[in-house]
């Protein structure tokens, strides 16, 4: 790996933000760095929402490519992990479509995660609390709507595509999930 | 959770799907803020998958994606509507398919009906130089003169009838157009100010005929003098009247006879195909 454009060191040392920003200048050692650094919890996490290797494979390779070409447009607001994360799942989305063949969720959706927006936070303080046992509790398909809406930031339509049901569907099973946790939890 | 860390074998259930939902939410949770449970998570998988290189085949195509051109944008709009990459590739370095020529082509469009709009009252400009316009375009489409990748053509498996055709295609494709939206622009007489159509086509048909036996440049060179010598040469002397409205070539009768030319030079390429791989190799079929 070569040229490390203006900071000195070594870019494994460097923060995530150092490494995007080094990435926009076109730094391909700080892309390296980053990928090492993230690319295994991104794959761990897209395999909660799909089954196939090879999609998530694909997906997480996209997204690091899409990194590389669109460094510059981050703004450094907030972390880079969660822009990050934000350019794996709709890459997943877009494999997922461009694909045309649907792999559900993940076969193992009855044990995949879920949350609610509130709840984030809550979620810390009560793992094992009501919160944890409501949410396991729901059923599978009004779970990966929590997940994909709350818990992925994704917008309704985008939902719709990954779990590949309509956009209706997916509001009247947050709403109908909403009323299951609020029933669980007082 | 929040200030202690992912326990590992916390760490291992989330990567075997192993755990229930709301513990890989927490788990997700905490990772979007914890880079060190994050490099914990790298090393639980490394160990999962120990002896697959998966994490190097993978940054290796990245690169190769990172080291990759980009597509232009002609290339990419050909994409959109389903063109393979290759032919994409072979359409887009067309020289008639680049955005000087197109500007180009409504240059000199744009002239010949705003000079047929201050000549008279009926267009002949447009007519005369409408079907000269594709004419140019194909005859540098292909060839050594001027295609870009005409080296490189030489050197790949590729037919050489099927690139002319191709190359054909997408200059009639842009050029026509352009040519069209101009015959409704200029002033006058509704259909007949698209009289150039036939003989356009008749024109690209024999250059292409001719080209089978010539170079594509002197094949237009010589159909382009034969259109505007005919032009002159079939005027009907006698009759009152304008240029164009006067020319044997815009009535219906000459109208279909361009046709039949259109026709006649498509079966001689047809017949000829074969000629067009020696072209592409000797740059003149011989």
């Amino acid at each position: 790996m070569r040229d490390c454009v203006g900071m000195k060191g070594d870019p494994a040392r460097w923060s995530d933000a150092e490494l995007v920003a080094a990435i926009a200048a076109g730094d391909r050692a700080a892309l390296r760095s980053l990928y090492v650094r993230h690319q295994p919890w991104l794959t761990a996490r897209l395999r909660h929402r799909c089954s196939d290797p090879d999609v998530v494979a694909e997906a997480v390779q996209d997204t690091f490519v899409a990194v590389w070409r669109n460094a510059a447009r981050w703004t450094e607001a907030g972390e880079p992990a969660a822009w990050i994360w934000g350019i794996a799942i709709r890459r997943l989305i877009g494999v997922l479509r461009h694909r045309s063949r649907w792999s559900p969720v993940s076969n193992r959706v009855a044990d995949g995660p879920t949350l609610t927006t509130a709840e984030d936070l809550v979620l810390f303080g009560v793992a094992h609390g009501d919160l944890a046992g409501a949410i396991d509790g729901l059923p599978v398909e009004l779970r990966a709507v929590v997940q994909a809406t709350v818990l992925d930031g994704l917008t309704t339509r985008e939902a719709a595509q990954l779990l590949g049901i309509p956009s209706g569907t997916v509001k009247t099973r947050m709403m109908r999930a909403r009323i299951q946790l609020r029933g669980a939890l007082t | 959770m929040t200030s202690a860390h992912i326990d590992e074998h916390l760490l291992i259930g989330y990567c075997e799907l192993s755990v229930t939902a709301a513990t890989a939410a927490a788990i997700e949770t905490h990772l979007m803020t914890c880079a060190e449970c994050r490099g914990d998570l790298g090393a639980v998988a490394a160990t999962a998958a120990k002896g697959s290189d998966e994490l190097e085949v993978m940054w290796g195509e990245i690169l190769q994606c990172v080291d990759r051109p980009r597509l232009s944008i002609s290339e990419r709009l050909l994409g959109a509507i389903g063109v393979r990459e290759s032919t994409a590739r072979l359409l887009a370095t067309t020289p008639a398919l680049r955005l000087a020529w197109l500007v180009a082509v409504a240059l000199v469009a744009a002239f010949a009906v705003a000079a047929d709009g201050l000549g008279g009252d009926r267009p002949w400009l447009l007519l005369v130089v409408a079907p000269l316009l594709p004419l140019v375009g194909v005859a540098t489409a292909f060839g050594p003169a001027l295609d870009p990748t005409y080296e490189i053509g030489v050197a790949a498996p590729l037919s050489g009838f099927t690139l002319t055709l191709l190359r054909t295609i997408g200059v009639l494709a842009t050029t026509m157009p352009v040519l069209i939206v101009a015959s409704i622009a200029a002033p006058g007489t509704g259909w007949a100010s698209l009289g150039w159509l036939l003989p356009a086509l008749a024109l690209v048909s024999v250059t292409l005929a001719l080209s089978s036996w010539m170079s594509p440049e002197r094949a237009a060179c010589a159909v382009g003098i034969t259109w505007l010598v005919a032009l002159v040469v079939l005027i009907h002397r006698n009759a009152a009247g304008d240029f164009i409205s006067t020319s044997m070539i815009f009535a219906p009768s000459g109208q279909l006879v361009t046709a039949v030319v259109a026709v006649a030079g498509a079966t001689v390429v047809a017949a000829r195909k074969h000629r067009f791989d020696l072209m592409i190799v000797t740059g003149a079929p011989t």
